[in-house]
């Protein structure tokens, strides 16, 4: 006869196996339970990651909401030259978009069975966020929204095998996207580089400056924002399109404040 | 109503286990605390113990955000740690290190199935990256193991657990 505790331990295993496999089924069916205790950590989590001063982290915040501002606008002056030269409009960049700053305050563990890189940050739908909305740090794109809480938001780090990011390339613009996963056969990638695939037959230079192509109402991804360099050049390989190996601007390991672009209708 | 006492305490130290991280410096490798708490109890008592443990561990560490998907995988590997360890409990008493060993076996074990998982194409983990944890959180275990072992004995003891 086995005890009690054996018998409650069976039953559990047996339950959390059961949830596993509806989760991988149905993936959504658990958010309501996520954004439950994303309501009910935010404040420890908030209290843990904000332990030092609190001023420098609102100049750098103000620094950070700057410099974004800056690449928005610089992005803007690019692009009206260009629609006044092609004399007419783009899909993207039309819009005017606002950002929130936001902190990092969680990290996903390092030891779960699936890797995956994604932080939560202090803002979440009280405050205007959306799931799917781009996520900036002062040097460049930081990633997506993936999950959103009352009071928290989860975001999907640029390097995340789920992430893959349209993007223009090179002094032409021209198109390929970015993704974490290298393609079979290529040389290794270092730590938080990241892979280019051109789109076509378009020739990538060491030293091409990648960013963001972006898409209809800026989501998942807003037009113009900073990416990444082309840091060298893969050797071809019989890869469908040419490729190229990508340093983000941004550090996701040390991420701290970000901020996520809103979309300002009206 | 006393036994329910120790239950309690290793809730708030798993808690606590999967909050801390957030305080740790930004860039460093985190070191993996759950499953320090995890072995810590694991070690003391009858495998099904160490496996309701391990079970509470991975839940916290799949739903705490931002959490992890598919919900349910990590709670059943820290399972398989908390059960393996408690079967091998009274092997480990001829020596003090031999928890510590059995302890960094299991979190290379936990790492290994990340490592697994994204050579199969589910996931993403860099060599380097699982071995910074590894590291860290063996250094780690030297200070937090053995007090979650003597807290665990103490409950024992008192008849908590």
């Amino acid at each position: 006869m086995p005890s009690r505790t054996t018998v409650l331990a069976l039953l559990l295993v047996a339950l959390t196996a059961a949830v596993l496999v509806v989760d991988l089924a149905r993936p959504g069916l658990a958010a309501p339970a996520r954004s439950a205790v994303a309501a009910a950590l935010a404040p420890a989590q908030r209290v843990l990651a904000g332990w030092d001063d609190g001023r420098v982290a609102e100049l750098t915040e103000e620094r950070n909401a700057l410099a974004a501002e800056v690449d928005r606008l610089r992005a803007r002056a690019r692009d009206a030259t260009e629609l006044e030269e092609l004399a007419r409009s783009s899909t993207a960049a039309v819009v005017d978009r606002t950002l929130l700053p936001a902190r990092v305050v969680a990290v996903a563990s390092g030891s779960t069975p699936v890797g995956g890189r994604t932080v939560t940050v202090d803002v979440g739908s009280e405050d205007g966020v959306l799931p799917d909305q781009t996520v900036v740090a002062v040097e460049g794109l930081a990633g997506r929204v993936l999950r959103v809480a009352p009071t928290s938001a989860d975001v999907l780090l640029l390097g995340d095998p789920q992430v893959v990011v349209g993007v223009r390339f090179g002094q032409d613009g021209a198109l390929g996207d970015v993704q974490a996963d290298p393609v079979p056969g290529l040389p290794a990638r270092g730590h938080g580089q990241l892979t280019l695939t051109a789109l076509g037959d378009t020739q990538v230079e060491v030293g091409d400056r990648v960013s963001t192509l972006g898409s209809p109402d800026d989501v998942p991804y807003a037009a113009g924002i900073p990416l990444g360099t082309v840091v060298s050049v893969d050797p071809d390989r019989g890869q469908l399109g040419r490729t190229a190996v990508v340093e983000p601007f941004v550090d996701t390991d040390t991420l701290d404040l970000v901020a996520v672009v809103l979309r300002e209708d009206g | 109503m006393i036994r329910l006492l120790g239950p309690l305490v290793r809730g708030v130290l798993l808690l606590a286990a999967v909050l801390l991280p957030s305080a740790w410096p930004a860039g460093l490798a985190r070191p993996d605390l759950v499953l320090l708490v995890v072995a810590g109890v694991a070690l003391l008592h009858p495998p099904p113990v160490g496996l309701l443990v391990g079970l509470a561990g991975g839940w916290l560490v799949d739903v705490v955000p931002p959490g992890a998907a598919p919900l349910g995988a990590g709670a059943l590997v820290y399972a398989a740690v908390g059960l393996g360890l408690g079967a091998v409990r009274r092997q480990l008493v001829l020596s003090p290190v031999l928890p510590w060993v059995a302890t960094g076996l299991a979190a290379a074990l936990v790492l290994g199935v990340r490592g697994v998982a994204a050579a199969a194409g589910v996931g993403r983990a860099l060599p380097a990256e699982l071995a910074w944890t590894l590291a860290v959180t063996m250094l780690v275990a030297v200070l937090v193991l053995p007090v979650v072992m003597r807290l665990e004995r103490w409950m024992t003891q008192r008849g908590w657990a």
